[in-house]
């Protein structure tokens, strides 16, 4: 009768125990909230054990936020679907939603004989900041690979900044021409329309502004800018 | 969900009493896991032990059908098609900024005096720099509070 359950635990595969033993301890430690497990559920599956890249990881949070239903749940069930199958979802599910049921009856049948909340508060004032820091380095890493958008384009900043440096600084309309209109309409097309046809560059909007810089060249000849 | 239980619960079908209500979410607020529990809560005292496993069943068993025949296949055929990539990255910035502005009250509630502060820094650099595990973290964490509980001069 003793080693009866062993083969079984033997036969649940590799993926399928890791969900489980993954998303139990989310379900014992997942204090402070979905945010918290979120970053909770990032930390240990994308940073530590690898299971799937950063990228993916934001795609599952972006379609889980879009439908109903609690979030930090549908995520747990969403790495396990992703790491073992439908069975790995159903196992994940379980395992983060189980821990926090039986500590729920617990606390229902508490509340129901003695009629009053038990007094945990002090408990969390230690749990809370590590929660806190928990979340501030999850959103960090999160935020670095979520941010990444052609606008505002930072790269095409540099360029322009370092082709203004090696022509000295002349302070004229390229370089101006960073802040004032950097990344709105005229950054990026028209550079490439001008690198094409040097010709039109008296028909650049900035010829119109400053006058004098009809007579750049195109910012693809190596010629320099003076 | 939480919002859209309570004037069922509390109104249509007078299961609990306002302030019942506001302490089951107390409890789910204060267990570990999913804030929903408080569905077991609720079920618990509407129909006991029965009531509270049906209710939990029915409030999670949406997000199982969701996610296992909805958009975790649906997610797999979202990552060859470009425009959907396109639409995500925005919805991806855009759910970066809400777990950045849903994290600013916590920070306020957490970070109360200066012990918890240096308690929050000192975890974020174990965290970032040495790759500590969660888990240590968050019991070291419980059992500074339960200290600071029992050793009043500690706060």
């Amino acid at each position: 009768m003793a080693t009866e359950p062993v083969p079984t635990v033997r036969a649940a595969s590799g993926p399928l125990r890791e969900v489980a033993a993954l998303f139990l301890k989310l379900g014992v430690i997942g204090f402070g909230g979905p945010t918290a497990h979120i970053a909770m559920m990032e930390e240990e599956v994308v940073r530590r054990r690898r299971w799937l890249r950063r990228e993916h990881f934001l795609d599952a949070l972006a379609v889980t936020n879009m439908v109903p239903g609690p979030n930090s749940t549908e995520m747990a069930i969403h790495l396990g679907y992703l790491r073992a199958g439908v069975l790995g979802g159903v196992v994940a599910g379980l395992c983060f939603i189980g821990p926090a049921f039986l500590l729920m009856l617990v606390l229902s049948w508490a509340y129901v004989q003695y009629g009053t909340l038990p007094a945990v508060g002090a408990l969390f004032w230690g749990v809370k900041p590590v929660v806190v820091a928990i979340i501030i380095a999850a959103a960090y890493r999160l935020a670095r690979n979520a941010l990444t958008s052609p606008w505002p384009p930072w790269p095409a900043w540099g360029r322009r900044f370092s082709r203004e440096a090696r022509s000295g600084f002349c302070l004229g309309p390229g370089f101006s021409a960073i802040f004032l209109r950097a990344g709105g309409p005229g950054s990026g097309w028209p550079y490439r329309w001008l690198r094409r046809w040097p010709w039109r560059w008296p028909l650049h909007p900035h010829s119109w502004l400053w006058p004098g810089s009809a007579s750049r060249p195109a910012p693809s000849s190596s010629a320099g800018a003076t | 969900m939480i919002p859209l239980m309570e004037p069922e619960v509390v109104n249509t079908y007078g299961w609990l009493t306002h302030q019942q209500f506001l302490d089951g979410i107390a409890l789910g607020q204060s267990t570990p896991g999913p804030i929903v529990i408080t569905a077991t809560f609720v079920g618990y005292l509407t129909a006991g032990l029965a009531g509270a496993v049906v209710a939990t069943v029915a409030i999670f068993l949406p997000a199982f059908v969701i996610v296992l025949a909805g958009t975790g296949p649906f997610i797999r055929r979202l990552r060859h098609w470009q425009p959907a990539q396109r639409f995500l990255k925005g919805v991806n910035a855009a759910v970066v900024g809400t777990i950045v502005a849903a994290s600013l009250p916590l920070a306020r509630a957490a970070l109360v005096d200066p012990l918890s502060v240096i308690l929050g820094l000192g975890a974020l650099v174990a965290l970032v720099r040495f790759r500590v595990d969660t888990l240590p973290l968050i019991v070291g964490g419980a059992a500074l509070g339960l200290l600071a509980l029992l050793v009043p001069g500690l706060r």
